[in-house]
């Protein structure tokens, strides 16, 4: 027979899991800050993973505390979050784009007449950036 | 209360600390405005997720309430950055 102490237990434990696991995309989040190159990639790696981050430790708040109010603030939470953060990530990334913020990843320039479009080479790009220097264009 | 659950979550606090100061850290080395602006999202994200992990632990159910006001904030002060940075105007 299953009593209520080992419901309470199972759920608790169910809420962990799913609150490691949201922390885990966070982590690699604030790892992706450091790792990547250039605002565009930065700002694509951690605008999925911190959506989903987030996402996740709202909905183990609700299965830990089992409380209807808190229930309903979570999902409110997370449509919001799921809504928001995908246009939060576009209006940023077109801020930048319209800044002339120079991206060093993407070699394809898809609005090559756009106000942030400067007409130089990706190899340029690398070597203003420091990526890399004049000598080593082969490689490119 | 079981013992695997409390452990897991004091796992939890430490990677999401950690992932704070990873994230400050970023903060204070980026240069351009725009960088430091990805960086404060990651930052309203945690504490988003930070007020979720105090509701789990201390059982204060009035913190995802403050889960909900800071996101709000988040995306908020975001939109009207981008807005700044791209040089909107009202009358435009």
């Amino acid at each position: 027979m299953i009593d209520a102490s080992t419901v309470d237990a199972a759920f608790q434990l169910t809420a962990a899991i799913v609150a490691l696991a949201g922390t885990t995309f966070l982590g690699l989040a604030a790892l992706a800050l450091h790792r990547m190159p250039d605002v565009y990639s930065r700002l694509s790696a951690t605008s999925k993973a911190v959506s989903l981050g987030a996402t996740l430790l709202l909905a183990a708040a609700a299965i830990y505390v089992r409380d209807p109010g808190v229930t309903a603030r979570a999902v409110a939470g997370i449509a919001f979050l799921l809504l928001t953060s995908p246009i939060a990530g576009h209006v940023l990334g077109r801020a930048a784009w319209r800044a002339g913020e120079v991206p060093l990843v993407t070699y394809q320039d898809t609005f090559p007449t756009g106000p942030g479009a400067e007409e130089e080479t990706a190899q340029e790009r690398l070597t203003e950036a420091g990526v890399a220097t004049d000598e080593d264009d082969d490689d490119l | 209360m079981s013992d695997a659950a409390d452990v897991i979550l004091v796992v939890v606090q430490v990677l999401l600390g950690a992932s704070l100061l990873t994230t400050l850290a970023h903060l204070l080395a980026v240069r351009t405005l725009i960088g430091r602006v990805v960086a404060l999202e990651v930052i309203a994200a945690i504490t988003v997720s930070g007020a979720a992990l105090i509701t789990i632990i201390s059982g204060e159910t009035a913190a995802i309430d403050v889960a909900l006001a800071v996101g709000l904030v988040s995306f908020t002060g975001t939109v009207a950055f981008a807005a700044f940075f791209e040089g909107w105007h009202i009358d435009d």
